[in-house]
């Protein structure tokens, strides 16, 4: 594995991980303020919390104009990191090396697995890892916040940037090309979900004792990171019952079987964290992950202090707070699974209060506008220039049968059941790890019945209405549905002996989704080099060429655009060159389809397949083209392409087999 | 906590005023050039080319007779001192210059006032939120009259306080009564209304002093109305010019004089859009803690402030049943509005109830937050002038030029290739042709801001092809492409910037944003016209 990989990546990752390592060790003496609770006194949510610390602050600067995002980002991160190291360290300050040193082999072992996950498909190609590589390198050259539009020259992104910006802040950190970071910063998430899912279980298996909750904590980490959902393990074990509507099982079908199995007018997307890492999109559901789990970790160490201390009440608040913001900025999504999770652990604080109901109520009702206004002066920057594309919320008109949800959570619903009616007469309902695992399950129920009342009405047509809402809900719920039903078999199995069978049943469907690891679980042996730009074959000197090209402000390179998904826009995508019209379907799901879109659909069709030079002049002043890619996806996506007008406009700077690049002559258009 | 940090502020007092003055002081002062000296505020405009006309001989007789004769002379003399010459750059900024300073002695005023009907804790925070006001910095940047009639109601309000309190006697506090109301007079005419704060005074004291009112009442009203001619001679020397301009002006406010700069209150609600042009202006939860600071005064200050309840409830009243319901028209309520709101903050943020205390410092804070960046926009370009070096860049030898009418734009704007589009002439076939007659032939097209794009869509009835006309432009069936967009710079635009129900005049002297259309394809005369009358038939209010 290490010995495969040129040198040069080996110093790639050790950077990376030793700057992991730095930002997560500065931001413990905060972490040790809050999360002092945990076992491990607050470092795995330390290592979290500075991976995501590390990367605001220079977002925040850029946001507002005060520094440049790419040449001075990483600089102000580490200061911000380094001031909030000095300021929350304690006088006398004790460190456990040891615990420090398990815990950081643990994580060094989970982000060799992520990259293994990553490079067994190593290509930055197919399904929308175009957009999300360019969003990342877009934000590598970027001034300000937000970046620009690398598939809408002269605009900025429109979308839920904020996660991708934190991966180029990391990829400028370590001097590393975007592609590589990509490929690094999902190994990043997969090890900080997997720490903190490890952490998570940990600490609300607490009860049952020290060896079960190690136990569980890596079989938490293990199912959340490779296991699959009761349909990978009934379609694949009981397939002959199941009534299947294809004759095979093939992985992706767990995550697209209701309305496609059989096929009906209402379909649903159902991915799962596994699942996201396998296929390798850094999407912003994925980019959310660890915000998520620490805002778990958060609500547990909230419920855990039970708001005793004053001071300690507002604190979580503006930490709660912050973290809602960004999950908005990341995956707007989260901002309500998370902000639901909250609003229920306040719920169930307020209810548990034992004080005066006026001042409790006066209380909770401060806290809760504290974080609130937090949430919002986070979030604020991001909206100052976001334009939601959402259509409002609308009922359903078709919901699912019931036996598919069961399909779906079968693995682990009835753990939680079984939970609920043993926890409401159980007298250990006054434990916070018991509580908390409570309200987890209780919003996993939320997640799973939300979208078969209503959902967000989007660009997708009536056949997938709700596909969108129930992807993000259910990709969300499945993880605490994981680490929920774990626990309770956990703390079953450290009951009595009737308790101890019951959790021994209740353990068979979920550990037998394991079987969906065959598939997601890649060995370390397939880590052999970080490039994930080898599908670009002959045109990748061409990309490389273009990623030195000296663009300014405003001016655009022109190549193919295209459908969503296809190979139209490739070469703004892995430099992060601004070109004029990239992925069509994605401009329009941000942006709508108007006048300015159809325009540049238009122009760039125009350009490659005019014979007229001044048509061909015209769109290049209007988009301030100063370079032209004429390569094989143009010749293919457009059959009339005019080679030779080109050299009536320009010269050729660059050429290979493959293609070509070309500099319009700024007098001969004018 | 809150009690050690209360302790803090109060050993802190001066230090604390001091701060707060400097600060303001500094908001106010700088930024003044913030339209390169271009005279894009169109009322300060008209006061600097009034001052500026003025000689020996008919300094008494002033050409612009809208605003009174200090707001021309003072002016003047300031700008007198920097230069033997003044210039119209000179006069504006002695114009501005007197508008910061006024701007920033109300904050001080306004410190007096809170801790006389709260505290000192109050008069500490109504001092930052007066620094910090966002419409008040805005009105300290132009050389209108805002900032005067501010401070001299925060004056009077100051005076009433110290007779409601037996601090003062009823002669002196009506002599200084009598000249701040001449004075503002001498400035604008609708100071006058600032007469019921004194007024409504003497109406609460009538039970205890009877009689005795009559002559410091007589007296102020003689001094009143001798400052007021002495500074504004031409209400004795151009009398029917006088009376005809503040005739035409109450017809302005009124509605029965047709201006086009009322047309956008065309489906205003009266009280309803005050409202919410407080709400906006106050960030929200500052007009409300005002409401709570009004209840959470004791029994004698609250006797001690009715003459200043009762003059903002009746100005209102009055303001609101306006048909123009211009924002200036509401600046002597504000610093009052925010005063109250500073008592509301100081009892609740060390009251028990800790959700008040969160609501009152993040209003707080969110307002001293808005105004920061509102005077830091003043830092930066104005968007015209952006525009205009963008098209000098880009324009070609003879390029035809197509502008909005009476919109204040680039210099550029006064050269031969330049075309005024006929859009608030009278609806007739005629002036759709000449529009798209001249939109065939430009080569581009600058909306230097929204007040015409916002507004006459709105008048289907009055201007039938106006919706038409902008729908076809947003939708680019005039072969026009938006090639540029210049705003003013902000920090957290998003949450600063007032959305289109705002009334304009928040944005398009400072901050509008210049829309610049370029030729893209060429499309003939009747195919426009075709364009604008169909899509007449159904079309909303564009977006931009």
């Amino acid at each position: 594995m290490i010995p495969d990989l040129p040198s040069s990546q080996v110093l790639e990752i050790m950077s990376w991980l030793f700057w992991l390592w730095l930002v997560g060790f500065a931001a413990l003496p905060m972490a040790q303020r809050l999360f002092g609770d945990h076992c491990d006194h607050g470092y795995v949510a330390g290592k979290i919390l500075g991976w995501l610390g590390f990367a605001y602050i220079p977002w925040l600067a850029a946001s507002m104009g005060i520094v440049s995002f790419g040449s001075t980002g990483p600089v102000i991160g580490l200061l911000a990191m380094a001031v909030a190291f000095v300021a929350f360290r304690p006088t006398k300050w004790e460190i456990n090396w040891v615990s420090i040193l398990r815990i950081e082999l643990g994580f060094g072992v989970l982000f060799i697995l992520g990259l293994a996950a990553r490079l067994h498909a190593p290509d930055i190609a197919g399904l929308e890892k175009f957009m999300d590589l360019g969003f990342l390198a877009s934000s590598m050259r970027a001034e300000t916040m937000p970046p620009p539009d690398m598939w809408m020259s002269g605009e900025t992104i429109n979308y839920y940037y904020y996660g991708h910006s934190g991966a180029a802040l990391w990829a400028l950190l370590t001097n590393v090309s975007a592609d590589h970071g990509y490929q690094l910063h999902m190994a990043t998430l997969f090890g900080l979900t997997g720490l903190g899912v490890y952490r998570l279980v940990r600490e609300l298996s607490r009860p049952a004792g020290r060896t079960l909750s190690v136990i569980g904590g890596i079989t938490g980490t293990m199912l959340v990171l490779y296991a699959g959902n009761f349909h990978s393990v009934l379609y694949t074990i009981f397939r002959p019952l199941m009534n299947a509507v294809n004759p095979q099982f093939y992985y992706p079908d767990s995550t697209r079987f209701i309305g496609f199995d059989p096929i009906t007018e209402d379909k649903a997307f159902t991915e799962f964290v596994a699942y996201g890492f396998h296929v390798g999109d850094m999407h912003a559901h994925v980019l959310a992950t660890p915000i998520a789990v620490l805002t778990a970790l958060v609500l547990l160490s909230t419920l855990r202090n039970n708001w005793t201390a004053q001071s300690a009440v507002y604190r979580y608040a503006i930490l709660l707070g912050w973290l809602l913001g960004l999950s908005y900025m990341t995956n707007a999504w989260d901002l309500a699974i998370n902000g639901l999770l909250a609003l229920l652990t306040g719920a169930i604080l307020l209810i548990r209060s034992r004080q005066p109901i006026l001042g409790t109520v006066d209380r909770y009702l401060a806290v809760g506008m504290t974080c609130l206004a937090i949430t919002f002066l986070t979030m604020t920057p991001f909206l100052n220039s976001f334009v939601a594309f959402v259509e409002g919320i609308r009922l359903v008109n078709l919901q699912t049968p019931f036996w598919q949800l069961l399909v779906i959570y079968g693995h682990g619903i009835f753990a939680i059941a079984v939970f609920f009616m043993l926890f409401i007469t159980h007298q250990d309902r006054q434990q916070p790890e018991h509580v908390f695992t409570g309200v987890l399950a209780f919003t996993v129920v939320l997640l799973i019945a939300i979208p078969e009342f209503v959902y967000v009405k989007d660009a997708h047509g009536e056949d997938y209405a709700r596909a969108n809402t129930m992807f993000k809900l259910s990709f969300r719920s499945q993880m605490f549905l994981q680490i929920s039903a774990l626990v309770v078999v956990i703390l079953l199995t450290a009951s009595s002996r009737r308790k101890f069978i019951l959790g021994c049943i209740l353990s068979v469907p979920l550990i037998s989704t394991f079987s969906y690891a065959g598939i997601t679980f890649q060995s370390p042996g397939i880590v052999k080099n970080l490039d994930g730009l080898a599908f670009l074959k002959e045109e990748r000197a061409i990309a490389n060429f273009v990623n030195t090209l000296p663009l300014t402000k405003g001016e655009a390179i022109l190549e193919a655009g295209g459908e969503s998904f296809s190979d139209g826009g490739r070469i703004s995508a892995v430099t992060g060159q601004p070109t004029v019209l990239g992925w069509l379907g994605h401009e329009v799901l941000w942006r709508g389809y108007g006048q300015k879109i159809a325009d540049r659909q238009a122009a760039v069709k125009h350009a490659y397949e005019s014979q007229n030079i001044r048509q061909l002049c015209d769109v290049l002043q209007s988009y301030n083209v100063r370079y032209i890619v004429v390569s094989q996806v143009e010749k293919t996506l457009y059959p009339d392409l005019q080679d030779a007008v080109f050299d009536q406009v320009g010269h050729t700077i660059y050429q290979t087999g493959a293609g070509r690049v070309i500099a319009p002559d700024p007098e001969t258009c004018s | 906590m809150i009690g050690s940090w209360k302790q803090v502020l109060d050993q802190n007092f001066a230090r604390w005023v001091g701060i707060c003055l400097l600060l303001g002081t500094c908001l106010r002062l700088q930024g003044l050039d913030w339209d390169g000296w271009q005279q894009f505020h169109p009322d300060e405009r008209n006061i600097v080319y009034a001052a500026l006309s003025l000689t020996a001989s008919n300094w008494h007789v002033p050409d612009f007779l809208a605003y009174n004769g200090l707001s021309l002379y003072t002016p003047l003399a300031i700008a007198h001192l920097i230069s033997a010459s003044p210039d119209v750059a000179d006069v504006t900024w002695a114009a501005r210059l007197l508008s910061a300073l006024l701007s920033s002695l109300s904050v001080g005023f306004g410190c007096l006032i809170a801790i006389r009907i709260g505290d000192r804790l109050a008069g500490q925070i109504a001092i930052l939120l007066l620094a910090t006001s966002a419409p008040l910095i805005q009105w300290a940047h132009f050389g209108t009259t805002e900032s005067s009639m501010i401070l001299f109601v925060l004056i009077l309000w100051w005076l009433s306080l110290r007779v409601m309190s037996g601090e003062e006697t009823l002669l002196r506090a009506a002599i200084y009564s009598g000249i701040a109301i001449g004075v503002a007079c001498g400035f604008k005419t609708t100071a006058l209304a600032f007469a019921l704060i004194p007024g409504m005074t003497l109406i609460v004291l009538v039970r205890q002093f009877g009689w005795k009112l009559v002559f410091p009442c007589m007296t102020g009203i003689l001094i009143a109305g001798a400052i007021f001619l002495a500074t504004t001679p031409a209400l004795l020397f151009k009398t029917e010019q006088y009376l005809s301009v503040m005739a035409f002006e109450r017809g302005v406010v009124s509605g029965q004089t047709d201006v086009f700069w009322t047309w956008q209150f065309s489906d205003a609600v009266d009280v309803l859009y005050e409202f919410r042009s407080l709400w906006q202006v106050l960030d929200g939860g500052m007009l409300l803690l005002a409401v709570v600071g009004v209840f959470l005064l004791s029994k004698q200050k609250f006797r001690q402030t009715i003459p200043m309840l009762a003059f903002v409830i009746i100005y209102l009243l009055i303001v609101s049943q306006w048909h123009a319901k211009f924002i200036r028209y509401l600046a002597p309520v504000l610093p009052v509005l925010l005063i109250y709101a500073a008592v509301a903050v100081a009892r609740l943020i060390t009251g028990w109830s800790s959700s008040a205390r969160v609501l009152s410092a993040f209003s707080l804070l969110l307002t001293v937050a808005t105004g920061l960046m509102m005077a830091l926009s003043f830092q930066a370009e104005d968007p015209r002038i952006n525009a205009h070096r963008y098209l000098k860049a880009h324009m070609n030898e003879g390029d035809a030029i197509l502008r909005e009418p009476v919109d204040v734009g680039a210099p550029l704007f006064g050269s031969p290739n330049v075309a005024v589009l006929p859009l608030i002439e009278a609806s007739s076939p005629e002036k759709v042709s000449d529009i798209s007659s001249l939109v065939a032939n430009a080569d581009w097209l600058v909306m230097n801001s929204r007040r015409h794009w916002s507004v006459l869509p709105k008048l289907t009835e009055r201007f039938r092809y106006m919706c038409g006309y902008y729908s076809a432009l947003e939708h680019g069936e005039f072969g026009l492409q938006e090639v540029a967009r210049f705003s003013r710079n902000q920090i957290l635009r998003g949450l600063t910037y007032p959305g289109l129900g705002a009334e304009e005049t928040r944005i398009v002297f400072d901050r509008p944003e210049v829309i610049v259309f370029k030729r893209r394809s060429a499309i003939l005369a009747q195919a426009i016209e075709d364009r604008i009358t169909t899509r007449s038939d159904s079309c909303g209010v564009p977006t931009f």
